[in-house]
């Protein structure tokens, strides 16, 4: 078990992002399988068939907020009402400065972090990341 | 004679030219407190108020000496007390050769006064509740005018507040991602290995950049139409969708758009906002359309009248408006998301725009207190209906059609 590699699930619309912060983990971890989604139904769609399919869920969603279809903030509320899924720790991932955001995801405790301005922090947000694995 | 005149259960007397007293019967004594002897000799006005005796002089007595006699004419006696007694008096001139006289007979009135004074009050407190019921009517339109005014500010703030959200969404997101990606960019290129910069970067950096100019400007257009100067004359949609038809063909060359178009009522827009509109919506097809190079659209449209009020309740005052539905059988897309689409820059489709188009129609269609909506489903077109005002009734032919040249005109100064 603790040999089995770590799979994080990171949604974001952005392709510049995902590939950052898919590089990062790849440079600090190279064992953690990334899961990529372009956007909220894309990342339910991939969270319903791995549930199906018991090939082993994420120790970590990684949420950008603002997203077409389903923002960040939706997509959060409808994995909260499947009890397989609703463990899972989140950490939202946002470029948004939105105090209402902030405000909405420090009460249910979930952290928030803005996305950098220079990649070189990239690798200390992913390996802090990789600790809040579950 | 003078018995029956006396017993006459009326008022009798009698006068001379010159006003002496002739005759006086019992009751009429009676009834001013007189004796007969009292009354002998004295002069007609005894009897009257002084009313009565100007009226008598002016108009009665000359009365009586033109035409001989006078009827029902409604005078006031006086008692001895002062007591005012009104009488309805018939009478009657006699000339003979040496001397005239006047024979007068009357009744009191004193119930018929009152009635008469009832019937008055009554007329005067029917007048009073006609012109009260008048200022109530008044009343009532100056409330229904207000409430409309009323329910088109309400729109209008509801209308600013979703502005401020929309504007705060802009900054606080559609402009803070790409700065951010400037920086982060811009830092790769001086810390990256090799002294000169890598194109792949410089390219992303313009790419952003050009994006950022794109958010910017589309959010002046969009402030640009939130200013109040609407000019509200008759247009006819069916000119304003060839026109912008003729301009995305030029826009986008390979391109067949085929627009099978129904009769289309007049509507009374802003000409200028109705070209953006209808260029937006018809620009939509055509980027959003299945594979290949031809985009279809059926338009339609019929009249309706609707309430006028949006957001008071129970308020009801209808007006004409015109639904145009644009149906296409282009990509679509999943209507759980339709609300989205009018938002600033939110995309369902990321591949194409930067997502402003349906949301500059839809500030244009509150501008003119329409309605805009979507439907579509994945892969099965997208049918766009909007509510327009209605031309008003009765410019039928030729203003229609002077307001037409006076926009096309306006729109060569615009270009």
């Amino acid at each position: 078990m603790k040999h089995k590699a770590k799979l994080i699930l990171y949604v974001d619309d952005d392709p510049d992002d995902r590939e950052f912060l898919s590089y990062a983990f790849k440079t600090i971890s190279p064992e953690t399988k990334v899961v990529l989604a372009e956007d909220g139904v894309k990342a339910l769609d991939y969270l319903n068939s791995t549930e199906a399919h018991k090939v082993g869920l994420p120790c970590l969603i990684v949420l950008d907020l603002n997203m077409p279809y389903l923002d960040g903030r939706e997509t959060y509320q409808r994995i909260q009402t499947n009890p397989a899924l609703q463990n899972i720790p989140t950490i939202v991932f946002t470029s948004s400065l939105n105090p209402h955001d902030k405000a909405f995801f420090n009460s249910l405790g979930i952290e928030l972090i803005t996305k950098p301005d220079n990649i070189a922090y990239m690798n200390k947000i992913a390996s802090h990341m990789l600790q809040a694995c579950a | 004679m003078d018995a029956l005149f006396n017993l006459a259960p009326c008022y009798c007397f009698s006068c001379k030219d010159d006003g002496t007293l002739i005759l006086v019967n019992e009751k009429l004594c009676a009834r001013l407190g007189y004796s007969k002897e009292e009354l002998s000799g004295e002069k007609l006005e005894t009897l009257f108020t002084l009313p009565t005796r100007i009226f008598h002089q002016t108009h009665f007595f000359p009365l009586l000496h033109m035409q001989g006699y006078a009827d029902e004419i409604f005078i006031s006696l006086q008692t001895r007390a002062g007591d005012y007694v009104p009488v309805l008096i018939n009478a009657a001139r006699k000339e003979s050769e040496e001397d005239a006289y006047t024979v007068y007979v009357g009744i009191e009135v004193q119930n018929r006064k009152r009635f008469e004074d009832e019937l008055i009050a009554a007329k005067k407190a029917a007048e009073k509740a006609l012109a009260e019921n008048t200022a109530l009517i008044r009343a009532k339109e100056a409330l229904q005018e207000h409430a409309e005014a009323l329910d088109s500010q309400m729109a209008r703030v509801n209308a600013q507040h979703n502005e401020l959200l929309q504007f705060n969404k802009v900054i606080t997101h559609d402009l803070q991602e790409p700065l951010r990606k400037l920086s982060v960019f811009a830092k790769m290129i001086l810390e990256g290995p090799d002294e000169a910069p890598q194109k792949k970067l410089v390219e992303k950096l313009l790419g952003v950049s050009e994006h950022m100019r794109q958010i910017v400007s589309g959010l002046q257009q969009y402030i640009w139409l939130s200013e109040p100067s609407l000019i509200r004359v008759d247009v006819e949609p069916a000119s304003v969708l060839l026109e912008a038809r003729t301009l995305l063909q030029a826009e986008f060359p390979g391109i067949n758009l085929v627009m099978e178009m129904d009769p289309l009522p007049g509507i009374q827009a802003d000409p200028a906002q109705m070209r953006i509109l209808f260029y937006q919506l018809l620009s939509n097809v055509i980027r959003f359309r299945k594979a290949g190079d031809r985009a279809y659209v059926k338009i339609s449209a019929y009249s309706l009248q609707l309430n006028k009020f949006r957001n008071i309740a129970d308020k009801y005052s209808y007006t004409g408006f015109i639904k145009v539905e644009l149906a296409d059988n282009g990509i679509g897309f999943n209507n759980e998301y339709g609300a989205q689409v009018f938002e600033l820059y939110k995309r369902l489709h990321p591949q194409s725009g930067i997502g402003i188009g349906l949301a500059l129609c839809k500030k244009i269609i509150e501008n003119h207190q329409g309605e805009i909506s979507i439907g579509a489903r994945d892969g099965e077109g997208a049918t766009v209906t909007l509510l327009l005002p209605a031309k008003m009734p009765g410019q039928e032919a030729n203003p229609a059609e002077t307001n037409q040249n006076d926009f096309i005109n306006r729109s060569k100064l615009q270009a």
